[in-house]
């Protein structure tokens, strides 16, 4: 199955609204985001990586809904856990689409980066915006 | 509520969001502890007596696979119940996983109702 930018939204939405009751829609697109997180997968067939960026604003909101307390509450270190959280669970729904449940696709540990690579042509990515801020997410499948 | 929860899990943050969970349910704070992988959750297990541990998989160090092997292979602590919460969707493993022994699992991205709701019902099984 090829991953393309209407799975990753709402991939990212449910992951969203399950675990922390964060609400977002489509758009809201912008490169001034602070934070950033990644993780890989392989397995036969499917290989790649997931990014997610995110501005202040989001992480702080994500972090204060998962541990339920107010947003001034909320330290960077705790945005950082929660944007690389947030990738791992984006992770687990993007390789189950990939065919996870029957051909094993091991995932990688959820990382805090300092910036993503530039997509390539054949990547992927979604634009969501939340009351608080903006993510992005970028797919980018792996040649064997 | 006097149960004791074992939390294993590499994210701190989603630690803390599931000890909130649990105290929801009526748990005491000082009765839920936290592990960062599987090698510190057998180091808890081992002067800490719980009767649930909430396990994630995929984690450095020592993954929940392992820990769950060594912890079932342990007298002292085969007994105790094990909840996976986890993003793994692998039915193979799954099913290897059930036969060493589990009382639920948990998908990761979980609604904290799901998660009061399975640790409160797999309490309520084993008082």
């Amino acid at each position: 199955m090829d991953i393309n930018a209407k799975h990753l939204e709402e991939i990212v939405s449910r992951a969203l609204e399950r675990s922390a009751f964060v609400y977002v829609e489509p758009g809201g697109e912008t490169d001034q985001h602070d934070h950033h997180a990644r993780i890989s997968f392989d397995g036969d067939g499917s290989s790649g990586d997931i990014f997610l960026s995110a501005d202040q604003g989001f992480v702080r909101e994500l972090a204060s809904n998962l541990l339920g307390v107010d947003l001034e509450q909320v330290s960077t270190t705790e945005g950082i856990e929660a944007l690389s959280e947030l990738a791992n669970m984006v992770a687990g729904e993007v390789i189950s689409l990939l065919g996870a449940r029957t051909s094993p696709i091991q995932l990688g540990l959820p990382s805090s980066v300092e910036a993503i690579p530039e997509p390539a042509a054949d990547a992927c990515t979604a634009h969501l915006f939340s009351d608080f801020g903006s993510i992005q997410i970028h797919y980018q499948a792996r040649k064997a | 509520m006097n149960d004791k929860v074992l939390i294993i899990d590499d994210s701190p943050i989603l630690r803390r969001s599931m000890r909130r969970a649990l105290i929801q349910i009526g748990l005491e704070d000082h009765n839920v502890f936290e592990a960062g992988n599987g090698q510190e959750g057998l180091d808890a297990l081992e002067v800490q007596a719980v009767s649930l541990v909430l396990l994630d998989l995929n984690m450095p160090v020592m993954d929940g696979e392992e820990f769950l092997e060594r912890m079932k292979d342990d007298r002292r602590f085969s007994s105790i119940d094990v909840v996976l919460v986890t993003t793994e969707s692998n039915v193979g493993r799954l099913m290897r996983l059930s036969r060493l022994g589990i009382s639920g699992i948990l998908h990761k991205p979980f609604m904290p109702e799901d998660l009061r709701e399975l640790a409160g019902h797999t309490l309520g099984k084993a008082s």
